[in-house]
């Protein structure tokens, strides 16, 4: 057998599977993340890809919720705080207009991950869930150690931080992020822009369509304290 | 025949002006205003003004706020429970200190001018500001202290 040869970037790559041309609306998503492969004996190329890594956090009903429970589904994420008076209310009503959009669809779920764990207790999640008018069987609100939650923020190609000179005491990106049923990162999308959240909707009905073992096979992130 | 022409454009003459009159040429300070819509108040408010759900009031209805209300709300936020239109919110809404005096007069202008498409409403000037200003910092005077709290 011959050596295998190892290849690994670290920017934004995009894996192409298909063969030919392609109109836009069928190419597949870009894998964004590391992405590493080896070439065995044979030529076939074997592929890997940084997944999202496995938590566990509390959801809005104060439950301990693990990440493996809603393994297998397409995900639609964002990083906001109840507070904040900047863009946050707008990212959520553009949260609500994609759950509004795939209403009932089983192999999605919105996540929202709170950056103000002091404040955003489950009780005040549940309170801004239910004004919002979400649909928790759909869309969870999830809170836990702020470390935690900024290194998840990260691990998903977003930010956030505290910071006392910014308004409402954080700074965060106003990303949505789409990831697949592998919990590998497929898009990020501007969750302050309405037309942005158009194409994210367009690509998550592909996503929902596209087979589960589709693509580079998804490698787990090793995280700290607080992950499964 | 040229009886009818003439009568054809005068009424066009008319419709005209009436046009001109219901279009309503943007001011200055509506114009400015709906700048500083963009920067300081979509991201809650919404671009038509329309709220969020039951988290955010809507700002364009006419029974929204009064003026006072309006311009006290966009200098000291707001706190507390606000019905409008049969609901209830109880958000805060930060204050704005950097906003200067004519900044929030051309705010309040695009609001009640443009957003709520008020016909009857005049142009609020700059002399209006203080009068307002000192009656809701009168009125008011726990939202500084509130502000203050929340790093707003």
């Amino acid at each position: 057998m011959k050596k295998a040869e190892l290849g690994f970037l670290l920017v934004v790559l995009a894996f192409m599977g298909c063969k030919g041309e392609a109109t836009s609306s069928s190419k597949p998503l870009p894998f964004l993340g590391e992405i590493s492969w080896s070439t065995a004996a044979d030529g076939r190329v074997d592929s890997s890809v940084q997944a999202l890594p496995n938590w566990r956090l509390v959801n809005q009903d104060g439950d301990s919720l693990g990440s493996q429970v809603i393994s297998g589904k397409v995900r639609v994420s964002d990083f906001f705080f109840t507070t904040c008076p900047t863009i946050c209310p707008r990212m959520s009503g553009q949260m609500l207009r994609i759950q509004q959009k795939f209403k009932g669809n089983d192999g999605l779920i919105l996540l929202s991950y709170s950056i103000d764990s002091g404040h955003d207790t489950a009780e005040v999640l549940k309170s801004y869930a239910e004004k919002l008018g979400a649909d928790t069987r759909q869309w969870q609100f999830l809170t836990g150690a702020a470390s935690l939650i900024f290194e998840l923020a990260a691990a998903h190609g977003s930010f956030a931080e505290a910071d006392a000179n910014a308004p409402g005491g954080f700074v965060h990106s106003g990303a949505l992020i789409l990831s697949d049923r592998q919990n590998r990162v497929r898009g990020l999308y501007d969750g302050t822009n309405p037309q942005e959240v158009d194409r994210l909707m367009e690509d998550l009905g592909r996503l929902l369509a596209e087979p589960a073992d589709f693509g580079p096979r998804p490698l787990q992130l090793e995280m700290g304290i607080g992950y499964d | 025949m040229i009886k009818w022409g003439l009568l054809a454009l005068m009424a066009g003459i008319v419709l005209a002006v009436l046009g001109i009159l219901w279009m309503r040429p943007v001011s200055g300070s509506i114009a400015r205003g709906e700048k500083l819509y963009a920067v300081h108040c979509v991201n809650c408010h919404g671009e038509q003004g329309e709220g969020l759900a039951q988290l955010i009031p809507p700002i364009h209805g006419t029974g929204a706020s009064s003026d006072a209300d309006l311009i006290c709300a966009m200098r000291y936020g707001k706190k507390g429970k606000l019905e409008v239109g049969g609901i209830v919110y109880d958000g805060v809404m930060p204050a704005n200190f950097e906003l200067d005096e004519g900044e929030i007069r051309d705010l309040a202008n695009f609001v009640r001018i443009k957003l709520r498409k008020c016909r009857d409403c005049k142009e609020l000037g700059l002399a209006d500001m203080p009068v307002f200003l000192a009656k809701c910092t009168l009125a008011q005077p726990l939202l500084l202290s509130d502000s203050a709290q929340t790093q707003y």
